[in-house]
């Protein structure tokens, strides 16, 4: 089984406090290489209300990349890496969203990314990622350096609507780990950056925004400093100063906010590997439930994109479940109805969605 | 010789980074004993007017005082702590806020969240109109803050006009957003350590834009009793006692533990704090060529006065028209000052006005 560690750039690995070392079931239901929220090469539509673009799958976002990493990555000579280098490289050549504190997304980019209808995620091929390797089957060009918003979504979960909170808490702890060690890498490098980017992104777009275009020489060489024209080398700095730091210096760098956060890690983990149900259970009247070609029923509670599919007398199983009864007796009343009988892992794979709640 | 710290609240002085042991810097012009942006007892409307070109003059009923700050807890703990005469009213107010729940958190007191969204929708001029919004602090009778000593970071932080103009901009926000930061991550703290259950049921604090507004909020009623039990739970009804031990978590603080609270964002905050600081006190130098920026505002004035601002209209600098025109003229960005000097000086424009022009942002480097 992987360790929670393995989920992150390896850079983490001398910095991440113990917990991280635990166990992690894999998310094998959310399957990147053939994608489960797609429609399969034949047509055949995934049993979820949308399906992602095939040329996209999940990766219609444009992520942040924090400037050590960037180092990180382009200090990495291994071969297989070429391509995401190469592709970080062409954005910091073209010097739109390339900043001290590291690679983002065009403003243009990002204003159409907010005003996006949440069902639009997944398919809009013109917001697909740059590191986005169509050529290779769709793989991304930066896997082992990709930043805590991809390494931390997954379309479904194992453990469902209890493994999101995980999920969440090592999101937000890793993003705050990654904002705030990209500043202390520009503090360390280019300080007057940080006075200068006040307040930057939330005006409105300039002409330059719109057109995609680099930002006004002056505005520019002003964010750099001495480092214009060495933005390889500086990135490189930066994952030199995040290397050197400690475990303790780490924690030093998160505050007060990061214990914070671990809680809620170490109460997400707890919850997530919690197996056990109430006496007794009643159907979730807020689940969605659609007809398949195939007849069978797609069943989600917790979050559309993750459904689980029986057929319509399971389905109808379900229903009896009003909280009223024990779990025992309503099971016992189905089979002596001679209907399906859901039990085993399949009821803890309802409780998990939580198309069966405690009563 | 006054500190930075010396405008903030007293227990910063015992753990904040060294740079607030700097000299304070002075905002003269923006004068709240006498609202320079008011027409007051000491000094016209006409005047007033003189020294800004935004379209309405604030009210002497409210000053810029027409916005609801949120107080972090250990703050609201300090004013209900403290015994002086002079903050009793302050304390009044601030039980009573307390008494009607409304805004009522562990981690602050602040406004109901259709004031908020109200707020951030306002038209920018509703700003400096009290009809519109007091703060609940304000006493009208003598136009001063009740609660002065424990204001927060957008009140301690705040000036109509800048001394130094745009750095000076740049310079008194770095501080707020150094004290915004420092205020969430104390009361959090204070919070966890005083009432760990509290603390890990706050909620994330959402901008305007994100908030939802629950059904009890929209009707502008308090919180149900219910609502508010969960808020608090067994602290319910011991509130102010909270709020005063917040503040003695915070009150205790040594630098070190300060910095470990805050972390990496302290280091970052501080270090914005600082290059802000040494572009104020470090006055820029005359650029060689110099240009108009293109978005002055330029108002003529009765008397043959003109008002240029530059950073803001809030601040203008009142200089005689014909010594404008000459500016004009001499300074488009096609030839050297020192070529410029001779007519400049025939019109009485000294470097002083030049580099006050340059602070303001009224003239540029070509």
């Amino acid at each position: 089984m992987p360790r929670i560690l393995d989920n992150f750039p390896a850079l983490y690995a001398p910095l991440l406090p113990e917990f991280f070392q635990r166990e992690i079931s894999e998310e094998k239901r959310a399957t990147c290489s053939n994608c489960a929220m797609c429609a399969s090469p034949e047509g055949v539509p995934p049993p979820t209300a949308v399906a992602f673009h095939r040329d996209t799958k999940c990766c219609t976002r444009h992520p942040t990349l924090p400037n050590y990493v960037i180092g990180a990555l382009l200090s990495d000579e291994r071969p297989e890496l070429a391509e995401g280098r190469r592709r970080v490289e062409a954005l910091i050549d073209r010097r739109v969203g390339v900043w001290p504190t590291g690679l983002r997304s065009s403003n243009r980019y990002r204003f159409l990314a907010q005003g996006m209808d949440r069902k639009a995620f997944g398919r809009t091929p013109s917001l697909r990622c740059p590191y986005y390797n169509a050529e290779a089957g769709g793989t991304c060009s930066i896997w082992e350096y990709r930043p805590a918003v991809c390494a931390t979504y997954f379309c479904k979960l194992v453990a469902g609507e209890q493994g999101q909170g995980l999920w969440s808490g090592l999101k937000e702890y890793m993003e705050d780990a990654e904002r705030q060690l990209s500043c202390y890498a520009t503090e360390k490098l280019q300080p007057t950056y940080l006075l200068l980017s006040q307040g930057a992104g939330k005006g409105k777009l300039t002409a330059e925004d719109v057109e995609e275009q680099p930002p006004p020489e002056a505005e520019y060489t002003a964010a750099w400093g001495r480092w214009v024209g060495r933005e390889r080398e500086y990135y490189k700095a930066c994952y030199e100063a995040v290397r050197a730091l400690s475990p303790q210096e780490f924690e030093g760098v998160l505050g007060h906010k990061g214990t914070r956060r671990m809680l809620k890690v170490r109460q997400g983990y707890a919850y997530a590997n919690y197996k056990g149900l109430t006496e007794s259970l009643r159907f979730n009247t807020s689940t969605t439930a659609r007809m398949m070609p195939n007849g069978q029923v797609a069943v989600s509670a917790y979050d559309e994109h993750d459904a689980l599919v029986m057929s319509p007398e399971m389905f109808s199983s379900l229903t009896e479940f009003t909280g009223e009864e024990t779990l025992a007796a309503v099971q016992q009343r189905l089979r002596e109805q001679g209907r399906p009988v859901p039990e085993g892992d399949l009821l803890l794979e309802l409780s998990y969605h939580l198309v069966l709640m405690p009563a | 010789m006054a500190r930075i710290v010396d405008s903030l609240p007293s227990l910063y002085s015992q753990f904040l980074p060294d740079i607030f042991s700097a000299e304070q810097v002075n905002e003269s012009k923006a004068t709240c004993d006498d609202c320079a942006m008011c027409e007051t007892s000491k000094h016209s409307e006409a005047e007033a007017r003189r020294h800004t070109n935004f379209p309405m003059l604030f009210s002497t009923g409210g000053k810029c005082c027409t916005f609801f700050p949120s107080m972090p807890n250990y703050l609201v703990g300090g004013l209900l702590a403290d015994t002086t005469p002079e903050l009793a009213e302050g304390r009044r107010r601030m039980l009573e806020r307390i008494h009607g729940r409304t805004g009522v958190t562990p981690s602050a007191i602040g406004s109901s969240a259709v004031h908020k969204l109200l707020y951030e929708k306002k038209d920018p001029f509703v700003f400096g109109n009290p009809d519109a919004v007091l703060c609940p602090y304000y006493a009208k009778d003598t136009g001063l803050c009740t609660i002065w000593r424990f204001r927060g970071a957008t009140c301690s932080t705040y000036f109509c006009k800048h001394d130094a103009g745009k750095d000076g901009v740049q310079y008194w926000r770095a501080l707020k957003d150094f004290l915004g930061m420092i205020e969430w991550e104390l009361s959090v703290y204070a919070l966890w350590k005083v009432a760990p259950a509290l603390a890990r049921a706050l909620p994330t604090p959402q901008s305007a834009e994100h908030l939802s507004v629950s059904s009890t909020q929209i009707t502008g009623r308090p919180p149900s009793d219910g609502e508010y039990a969960a808020l608090w739970s067994d602290w319910e009804g011991r509130e102010a006692e909270l709020y005063k031990a917040c503040h003695a978590v915070v009150s205790a603080l040594t630098p070190e533990e300060f910095k470990r609270v805050v972390g990496g964002d302290g280091l970052a905050f501080t270090s914005v704090v600082e290059h802000a600081y040494q572009k104020v006190v470090n006055p820029p130098k005359l650029p060689e060529v110099l240009t108009f920026n293109p978005e002055v505002v330029v108002k003529f004035r009765p008397g043959g006065e003109a008002v240029l601002s530059g950073y803001s209209m809030l601040d203008g600098v009142p200089m005689p028209a014909k010594a404008f025109w000459v500016l004009r003229a001499e300074l488009s960005g096609l030839k050297p000052l020192e070529a410029a000097r001779p007519r400049l000086k025939e019109a009485d424009i000294s470097d002083e006005l030049l580099l006050n022009l340059v602070r303001m942002d009224v003239l540029r480097a070509a």
